[in-house]
């Protein structure tokens, strides 16, 4: 009998080592995968909300300063217009997630400076935007949003054209920014030549006679968004 | 009964629980395995969405309704055991793409896509599956 028990408690100790080492395997190989797995799952919303907002921001600062130009500078039309469209952004997130319990929406709040008489001319945008989670444990989630096209150090060299530095206020780096038009003493010019020297210093050169005392006035665009710079 | 025969008793016991315990555990992670599965297509579905709309290839299907950079570059970040099927829609507009058509989607990914360029907001749908 003594044999038998010696016999069993081997065969016990097989079969649970073999229990263990097969559970383990299979565990090791799904199932910390699985936990991974979802946490990738359930942050979809958030990283669609952070990915997009900023350029939701961008779109509605475009859109507001097109229309800031056309309704001849009317505040209260551009940011009705910027705020319509993140309603529509607002609309289209809600379709997209709002089946996982996620929404959220952008308050945002336009600012233009383009009557500055030498140094310097922007359209900004501060938003915010917020997103509710509570599906997710996240009750709300906030990030502060900036968007805009910032021009100064408009230096005018005579006879030659003239130079200016874009910054881009999201990302605080210079930029190339797209000339749209230029009036030099109320005579629009229609062509120039131009250079990008880094640093956001942007230069343009034109066969027409132009002094730092010349009245300037030009439209840039960069990403969408519309600066009127306007120099006297 | 004598001391040798409960402990047999008792050694067929603790293997008996051992071998239904194992046969619960396997069936249990067999499940999670399948989600597992589901969860790689969405993880390949969101990479594979990144690159689309940082290639602006995206932009490119809505104006010129030119699939070609969409398509390179699904067929080329996603798996090739992976069908899909790619829809970019607003209230005014849809475009799709898709690699096999009619099959059914095993994990469906929706993403808010913003244009900067078209200045416009577009929601985008991957559906995936692996081939059978």
């Amino acid at each position: 009998m003594k044999k038998d028990r010696g016999q069993f408690i081997i065969l016990a100790a097989i079969a649970l080592i073999t229990a263990i080492l097969v559970v383990a395997a299979t565990a090791t190989n799904s199932g910390f995968r699985i936990r991974q797995s979802q946490e990738f799952l359930v942050s979809i919303p958030l990283m669609n909300a952070l990915d997009d907002g900023y350029r939701a921001l961008i779109v509605a600062l475009s859109r507001a300063s097109w229309t800031y130009n056309t309704s001849s500078y009317d505040y209260v039309v551009a940011n009705n217009t910027a705020y319509l469209y993140l309603l529509d952004w607002t609309k289209n997130f809600s379709e997209a997630h709002g089946g996982r319990g996620v929404n959220a929406y952008i308050t945002s709040d336009v600012d233009f400076q383009w009557w500055s008489n030498g140094t310097m001319w922007w359209s900004n945008s501060s938003g915010l935007l917020i997103v509710n989670a509570p599906s997710l444990g996240i009750p709300q989630f906030r990030i502060n949003l900036v968007a805009g096209l910032i021009l100064s150090n408009l230096n005018i060299v005579d006879n030659v054209g003239f130079n200016i530095t874009a910054f881009d206020a999201y990302r605080d780096i210079g930029v190339s920014v797209r000339l749209i038009s230029l009036k030099i003493n109320g005579s629009s010019i229609s062509s120039w030549s131009y250079q990008y020297f880094g640093s956001g210093i942007n230069g343009y050169y034109i066969n027409f006679p132009i002094t730092s005392n010349s009245e300037l006035e030009a439209y840039f665009e960069y990403n969408g968004i519309l600066v009127r710079v306007h120099k006297k | 009964m004598s001391k040798g025969q409960i402990f047999l008793i008792g050694a067929i016991a603790a293997m008996g629980f051992m071998i239904v315990f194992t046969v619960v555990a396997l069936e249990y992670i067999k499940v999670d395995v399948v989600s597992s599965r589901s969860q790689t297509l969405l993880r390949n579905g969101f990479s594979a969405l990144k690159a689309a709309i940082n290639s602006n290839a995206i932009d490119a299907l809505i104006t010129n309704n030119d699939a070609s950079t969409l398509q390179f570059i699904f067929d080329n970040s996603l798996p090739s055991y992976v069908c899909y099927n790619f829809t970019v829609y607003n209230s005014t507009f849809t475009r799709s793409v898709c690699s096999v058509r009619g099959f059914e989607a095993e994990v469906t990914l929706f993403y808010v896509y913003t244009s900067v360029s078209l200045r416009n907001t577009y929601i985008l749908v991957l559906k995936l599956a692996v081939k059978t």
